[in-house]
């Protein structure tokens, strides 16, 4: 993977090539806040961002399913972060958004809205600028954070959106009890 | 063979030196194989290499092989490539008699 | 580069089915009486087509066992043999051994040799005892010679269409078999065969002009071409002999007159093979294509251009728009809400099929059964024509099937019986299919013996259903035989023994949204009636409201939407809130409650109750108010996100946001489990 590996690409089919080239690829995140912290989700996978508008309620889900949403005739789920976190719940204010977020498991590849407090920016950040997450206690398990990256002296948390709004029932029967105290 | 055409047709001042094309058709011979035949005999005809087809294996010929063998036969003749019949299978003779085209294709006599 | 070869298996595979069908419905049509020639003649086509197909496919196991079957049909067609009972029986038998020898090789699964070597020789021994000791190839032989036309042969023009090759028919092939019939002489036509670089090497460019001259049948050389119908031009035209030319030309009129009719036969005939095969495709199964007609797709095509159009206007009207053109605007609008909804109707349109698709089965199960328990029963089909939703035709077939088992076992009455009661030997059996309002209405209507009110009620007071001393007209009575725990099986319907009762087709036609009843008349029959709506996507429904949230119900629960009185309310222990209406008591499910709903009507006497119908329990829905009805197009929640019970969609209202529809059996389910949830939470 470092200088001595150009020689391999000549060779290789195309994939290893992609992977190689990887390394000091930059790849772009939309970042957002969340009660004081910053969060990146890769911006491929970002539909479209829009407003808070009032949802329809669905009975008997966890308390984080805000409810669904008419997206351009697609009934769309709405996740709050704050509660899919175990944060204290704020009232929406104009600021609050909802990022729409194309999310893959191994069955189907599904649309999910996330509320979060407010979008702050697209950055780039370099693949070998990001550094695995430590086990420091941040709101969001880590089991959920698939890296750290830092811009402009920024911290961010990079999520694993498809981990972390996984519908199947383990995900949902298991509280986000992780570290509560800290 | 592919291979030997590329490097052929790397000396274009000599088109006509090139080695002809042989055709050795297999025992099902028909629709199946159409397509690749087609492109090959597509190129010889373009490259102006002569063309020679073995059908003495072949013991399953149908109209759509017949129809462009035919088409390329009586393309051949126009662009003065030559085409000749190696060997052919009875099957293959009868086929084509049945669909009157022995003719356009001048297989050999028997 | 090269051809898929399966693709034509597929086509081979997916053809012969239609043909079986074919031959299995003229079979069915040919124990009627009389052996009818044309009729004869389709189950022969269809067996001879199978036989060439397989041949050139290589499935000699099809081609060899169709082969005797075909001999079998030629000696009926040329009437040297009698179009007996046994023998129909004996090809039914067939047909199925061969759908079952397909499907097999279709799959790649071992063939029923046990089988299909007991038939085969079944079908030798009835061949050489009905026709002495010539052999098989012989007899072929036979044939030609034996059905020898007046002519001296046929001229017969023949040129592909471009895609003919690709279904898997060559000319050789086929010129082979028309070689067998006679000296034949043939002429090509390459004048249209382009340049060796223009050619698409599968498609046809070739047509032949041939003579063919021998004693052949018009039919023997109509069979060669079978298989093309509709894949080729194709003129044939008889030819005098040359002694005859003189005369013919005399007779100039004539013969164009013949030869008119001739050709008038086959369209005939094409064409009603074209409308066996749509019927039959019918027990295809559930597949996951559809077919659907060239006039519903350019309809849609049509319409989207029209949207186009409207959008296009639309677009010049926004560059510059100031609002002296508002009109314009309102205008364009409408036309575009006009244009959707017509597109929405037209797209809706293409899932719908006949429903012979379901019914084409029928012919055959009735022959079977009625022969099975020595009755005599003519069915009768109406509205085959009627169309539904693919998923509906997929689903109904099951529950039909069982009413018409049900009236065919239980209904209709053994021929001394039916001549006992002064009814004609043949009992009747009717389905028919029909739109009434926005639903399809089936009936399933036989003239038979009724239902027995009397063991039926006392089936159900013995299972409890009923209390003994309950005043009940008959109509309650007979409804009395869809309530689950009900066992048909030695009431109602004996042959059953699957140990699916009426309950189970009710509730298999309540999860497509529709409805079964019957009614029933001692001694004159009884008519069942399933309602469907026309289609999944769409729910008539009833929005109700609950708190700041809108929920549809849907409309074919409902029974009545009522206020309630305080003096009709109780509270019973176990059992909860519940209110009387009539002589019973309903459970009340508070919606607000079930859904996690805060609302400002909490008493149910300033509510509404909405009294719903499910697998046989009523309970009444307390709601705040009714707000209306109207048709929701239904979208899923697993799409996006996963199922909730009690709620089976989601549907988008006028405002453009969502409403959630009620899965009723689910709310039940839901709210008899609530008080263990709320105690866990």
């Amino acid at each position: 993977m470092t200088a001595g590996s150009t020689e391999l690409q000549v060779n290789n089919q195309e994939y290893s090539v992609v992977e190689l080239d990887g390394n000091d690829q930059t790849e772009q995140y939309l970042t957002f806040a969340l009660a004081g912290e910053y969060y990146g989700v890769d911006i491929l996978r970002v539909q479209e961002i829009k407003g808070w508008i009032p949802v329809t309620h669905i009975p008997n889900t966890p308390v984080y399913i805000q409810g669904v949403l008419n997206l351009r005739g697609s009934i769309v789920p709405i996740v709050d972060m704050r509660l899919r976190f175990n944060m204290k719940r704020e009232e929406y204010t104009p600021l609050t958004v909802i990022i729409v977020l194309s999310v893959k498991s191994e069955i189907h590849e599904r649309i999910v809205g996330i509320v979060v407090d407010a979008v702050s920016d697209v950055v780039d950040v370099q693949n070998d600028g990001i550094k695995p997450a430590p086990n420091f206690g941040g709101a969001v398990s880590t089991e959920y954070i698939s890296g750290l990256a830092s811009v402009n002296e920024q911290m961010i948390m990079l999520l694993n959106i498809d981990k972390m709004l996984a519908t199947d029932d383990e995900s949902e029967v298991l509280p986000d009890k992780n570290d509560p105290e800290k | 063979m592919s291979n030997k055409a590329r490097q052929g047709s790397g000396s274009p001042n000599t088109p006509r030196k090139k080695r002809a094309l042989t055709v050795n058709c297999e025992e099902s011979f028909d629709i199946s194989r159409v397509s690749a035949l087609h492109e090959k005999l597509t190129k010889a005809l373009n490259e102006g290499r002569s063309v020679t087809i073995d059908a003495i294996r072949v013991e399953r010929t149908d109209a759509a092989m017949l129809q462009m063998l035919s088409a390329f036969a009586r393309d051949s003749r126009e662009k003065s490539v030559t085409l000749k019949w190696k060997s052919v299978s009875e099957e293959f003779r009868n086929s084509a008699n049945l669909l009157d085209l022995d003719g356009v294709l001048e297989l050999p006599a028997v | 580069m090269t051809v898929d070869m399966s693709q034509f298996l597929e086509t081979f595979y997916e053809e012969s089915f239609e043909g079986l069908d074919i031959m299995e419905s003229s079979l069915l049509n040919l124990d009627a009486g009389a052996a009818d020639e044309e009729v004869i003649n389709n189950i022969f086509r269809a067996a001879h087509s199978i036989k060439g197909g397989s041949g050139t496919f290589g499935l000699d196991a099809v081609a060899s066992f169709t082969h005797v079957l075909e001999t079998l049909l030629d000696e009926m067609r040329d009437g040297r043999r009698e179009v007996t009972g046994e023998a129909v029986n004996l090809l039914l038998q067939s047909v199925d051994c061969l759908r079952g020898m397909l499907s097999a090789l279709r799959s790649e699964s071992e063939l029923d040799q046990e089988n299909i070597d007991a038939l085969h020789s079944e079908l030798e021994d009835m061949l050489h005892g009905g026709a002495g000791d010539v052999s098989v190839s012989e007899k072929v032989e036979d044939t030609n010679t034996g059905s020898a036309s007046d002519g001296s042969g046929w001229q017969i023009f023949f040129r592909p269409l471009s895609h003919m090759l690709l279904s898997g028919n060559d000319p050789v092939r086929m010129l082979k078999e028309l070689r067998e019939l006679g000296e034949l002489s043939v002429e090509v036509d390459t004048s249209t065969l382009p340049v060796l670089s223009e050619l698409i090497p599968e498609e046809s460019y070739l047509a032949w002009n041939m003579i063919l001259t021998g004693a052949a049948s018009r039919e023997l050389v109509d069979e060669v071409f079978a298989w093309v119908d509709g894949d080729c031009e194709l003129i044939i035209n008889p030819i005098e002999k040359q002694a005859d030319i003189a005369e013919a030309a005399e007779n100039n009129n004539d013969d164009g007159v013949r030869g008119e009719l001739l050709n008038d036969r086959r369209m005939e005939s094409s064409d009603r093979r074209k409308s066996d095969r749509r019927s039959a495709s019918a027990s295809a199964g559930e597949s996951t294509s559809i077919r659907v007609g060239i006039d519903k797709v350019d309809s849609v095509i049509n319409l989207v251009g029209e949207l186009v159009i409207t959008q296009s206007m639309l677009g010049t009207l926004g560059e510059d728009f100031d609002m002296s053109k508002i009109k314009h605007l309102t205008d364009g609008l409408s036309q575009l809400e006009r244009n959707t909804r017509e597109l929405q109707e037209e797209v809706m349109r293409m899932r719908m099929l006949p429903i012979s698709f379901t019914f084409s089965r029928f012919p055959r199960m009735v022959h079977d059964v009625s022969q099975k328990l020595g009755k005599k029963i003519e069915l009768q089909l109406l509205g085959e024509q009627t169309e539904l939703d693919k998923t509906v035709i997929e689903k109904i077939g099951d529950p039909l099937v069982h009413l018409v088992r049900n009236s065919l076992d239980h209904g209709i009455e053994a021929p001394a019986d039916r001549l006992a009661a002064g009814k004609p030997e043949t009992g009747i059996l009717l389905l028919n299919a029909f739109h009434r309002g926005g639903n399809i209405v089936i009936e399933v209507k036989d003239d038979g013996n009724g239902l027995n009110t009397k063991k039926i009620l006392s089936k159900a007071i013995e299972r409890g259903l009923v209390s003994a001393d309950a005043n009940m007209s008959d109509e309650e009575i007979n409804a009395l035989i869809f309530l689950p725990g009900f066992s048909t099986a030695d009431v109602v319907s004996d042959v059953s023994g699957r140990g699916v009762g009426m309950d189970v087709v009710r509730s298999n036609i309540h999860s497509l949204g529709g409805t079964v009843s019957v009614e029933s008349k001692p001694g004159v029959g009884s008519t069942f009636t399933v309602k469907l709506p026309l289609t999944l996507a769409i729910l008539d429904g009833q929005t109700v409201s609950v708190g700041n949230e809108v929920y549809i119900v849907p409309l074919v629960s409902i029974i009545e939407s009522m206020q309630v009185k305080a003096e009709m309310l109780n509270y019973v222990a176990g059992k909860g809130e519940v209110f009387r209406l009539r002589d019973e008591y309903l459970p009340i499910i508070r919606l607000h409650e079930a859904f996690g709903v805060e609302s400002k009507v909490m008493e149910i006497t300033e509510g509404l109750l909405v009294v719903v119908e499910t697998e046989g329990k009523h309970v009444g829905l307390f709601v705040d108010e009714l707000l209306g009805q109207q048709q929701v197009v239904i979208k899923s929640l697993e799409e996006n996100y996963k199922k909730v019970e009690g709620i089976s969609g989601a549907t988008i209202l006028g405002d453009g946001s969502v409403a959630l529809i009620m899965d009723i059996p689910g709310l039940i389910r839901l709210s008899s489990i609530q008080p263990d949830l709320r105690q866990s939470a």
